[in-house]
C-alpha cells in the first residue's frame, strides 16, 4: 500500500470517528476508500474532458466549475463542510521514500557470466532476478586431451614404465620360483629374498655365437658334404702352398705373386664325396703353370671346364 | 493569478471579496454571467478563501490522485476545492450509512424490551447500512456470495 493510500484510509477513520461510527468489517473501510478515490478520478476526467472540448490543452478554474455544476456541487455545501472541519485537523501524508527498487542498483553479478561482453547480452535480464547458477549446472565444457608430449616427460615416463614392469616381473618371479635369502638370520623378513637360479646346461658364450633371434635363411651351421660355388673360390678352403721354386732376392723384387683365376666349366657332383679336381693357373711373368689333382676318377680335366647348373649345390 | 479572481466579471455582487464589478456587460456573455451569477460567486469566492485553510485530504494526496486521472494544478486552491468536494461526498455518504443504522438500531431496540438507550454508544456500520446509502447515489454494491 502506497503513502497516498494509506492518508485515505486515515482520512475515511477520521470522517467515521468524527460522525461516531466504528466499522468492523474492512471491506467497509476499503469500499469508501474506493468511493472517495473514484470520486478525485472522476472530477480529473470529467474536468480534462470539459477543457478538451473547449480546446484547451490544460484545465483551468471555469471547466471545474463546469464539472461542478454538473455534478451539483455548490459552494455552499462546500462552506459548510469548510465550517464542520476546522484546519486543526488534518491527515498527514508520509514523507516519499524512494524505494531500493527505484534505485538504479545496477546488474547483480550473474554467476554465469563475468565477462563485459557476456553481462551486455543478457541486458534484457531484469536487475532483480535472482543470481543464476554458475554454468556447470548446465553446460559441458568440451575438453580435448593435451598429453604432455615434451621429450623430458616423455622419458622419464618411458623409464618409469620399464622399472615398474620390472618390479613386476621380480615380484611375479619371485612369488612363482623358490627364493632364497642373503640373511641367515632374517629368514622371516622375505622382503629381500633372491631368486635361486640354477646354473645352465649350456656355456653362456654358446648363446653369443649362435644368435638364435635373428633368422637367416641360410642355416651356415648346417653341416654339408659338398662344396658349394663359393667354396671353390675360397681360396682358405684350398691346398695351401708350401714352398716357392723361385729365390727370392734380398731386396724382395721380382717375388711370384700368385694369381688365381677362376676355373670354369667345373663338374660336380654333389653325392660325391671324392675331392674335386681344381684347376689352378699361376701368372708369374709370363709363365704359367697348370696344376691339376687327380682324384679317384683319374681324370685330368682342362682348365675350362663347364659347369653343370643342373646339379644342386 | 493567486488572489485574484480569474478574472471573472460579476454584476450586483454584494459578497466580499468580490472581484471588480463593470456594468457593462458584454451580449454573448450576459446569459452566461446569469448561469455563472449564483453558484460561480460562491465558488470563487469560497476558493478564493481556500488560500490559508487546509482540508482533511492532504493536498499531496489529492493532487496525486488528480494526477492518475489527468487534471494537473498549479494552484493549490483549486486543489483544495476538489478535497473539499470529495470530503463532502465521503460524508454525505457516512451520513446517510449512519441514518440507516440508526434507523435499524432503532428498530431492533424496540422489538427487544428493555433494551439499552445509550445516546453515547457509537454505531457499527455495515454492508447493510451501506448498500441503501450507496443505492441513493446510483452505485450499486453487491456482496458476493463467495466472499468472506
Amino acid at each position: 500500500m502506497n503513502r497516498y493510500d494509506e492518508a485515505l484510509y486515515k482520512v475515511v477513520d477520521t470522517l467515521l470517528a468524527v460522525k461516531e461510527c466504528v466499522v468492523v468489517d474492512d471491506k467497509i473501510r476499503h469500499q469508501l476508500v474506493y468511493l472517495l478515490r473514484n470520486k478525485f478520478h472522476e472530477i480529473a476526467v470529467q474536468t480534462t474532458n470539459g477543457a478538451n472540448h473547449a480546446g484547451r490543452t490544460s484545465a483551468s478554474y471555469f471547466d471545474l466549475e463546469r464539472t461542478f455544476r454538473l455534478m451539483g456541487i455548490e459552494a455552499a455545501d462546500l462552506n459548510a463542510v469548510k465550517q464542520a472541519y476546522p484546519p486543526g485537523r488534518v491527515v498527514r501524508c508520509s514523507e516519499p521514500q524512494t524505494r531500493e527498487e527505484d534505485f538504479h542498483k545496477g546488474p547483480h553479478i550473474l554467476l554465469s557470466s563475468t565477462s563485459k561482453q557476456e553481462m551486455a547480452s543478457r541486458s534484457h535480464i531484469p536487475d532483480y532476478f535472482p543470481a543464476f547458477p554458475g554454468t556447470h549446472t548446465y553446460k559441458t565444457t568440451m575438453m580435448e586431451q593435451c598429453p604432455n608430449k615434451d621429450y623430458v616427460s616423455v622419458r622419464i615416463r618411458q623409464a618409469e614404465n620399464q622399472q615398474n614392469l620390472q618390479k613386476a616381473l621380480n615380484g611375479f618371479f619371485l612369488g612363482a620360483n623358490p627364493s632364497t635369502s642373503l640373511f641367515s638370520k632374517a629368514k622371516e623378513d622375505t622382503r629381500f629374498n633372491l631368486l635361486e637360479i640354477d646354473t645352465s646346461k649350456n656355456p653362456s658364450y654358446l648363446s653369443a655365437l649362435k644368435p638364435v633371434n635373428q633368422v637367416f635363411e641360410t642355416d651356415i651351421y648346417e653341416t654339408k658334404e659338398e662344396i658349394t660355388h663359393a667354396a671353390l673360390n675360397c681360396p682358405f678352403l684350398m691346398e695351401p702352398k708350401l714352398k716357392s721354386s723361385r729365390e727370392s732376392n734380398d731386396w724382395g723384387f721380382g717375388e711370384d705373386v700368385e694369381m688365381l683365376q677362376p676355373l670354369k666349366n667345373v663338374e660336380l657332383e654333389s653325392d660325391s664325396e671324392d675331392e674335386v679336381e681344381v684347376e689352378r693357373t699361376e701368372v708369374k711373368d709370363g709363365q704359367t703353370e697348370t696344376g691339376a689333382m687327380e682324384g679317384q676318377d683319374g681324370q685330368a680335366e682342362d682348365s675350362i671346364q663347364e659347369i653343370n647348373w643342373l646339379q644342386p649345390d | 493569478m493567486v488572489g485574484s479572481n480569474f478574472g471573472i466579471i460579476y454584476h450586483n455582487s454584494g459578497s466580499g471579496g468580490s472581484g471588480q464589478v463593470n456594468q457593462s456587460s458584454h451580449a454573448g456573455g450576459a446569459g452566461g454571467d446569469r448561469e455563472r451569477t449564483v453558484p460561480a460567486s460562491h465558488l470563487s469566492d469560497f476558493m478564493s478563501q481556500l488560500e490559508d485553510y487546509t482540508p482533511l485530504i492532504p493536498d499531496a494526496v489529492a493532487a496525486h490522485y488528480l494526477n492518475m486521472g489527468g487534471f494537473q494544478a498549479d494552484d493549490k486552491r483549486i486543489v483544495r476545492l476538489i478535497s473539499i468536494a470529495a470530503q463532502k461526498y465521503m460524508s454525505d455518504i457516512i451520513d446517510d450509512a449512519l441514518q440507516h443504522s440508526k434507523a435499524r438500531t432503532h428498530m431492533q431496540t424496540t422489538n427487544i424490551p428493555g433494551g439499552s438507550k445509550a445516546k453515547d454508544r457509537k454505531f457499527t456500520l455495515t454492508m447493510e447500512d451501506l448498500q441503501p446509502a450507496l443505492a441513493d447515489y446510483g452505485i450499486n454494491v453487491r456482496k458476493m456470495d463467495y466472499s468472506q
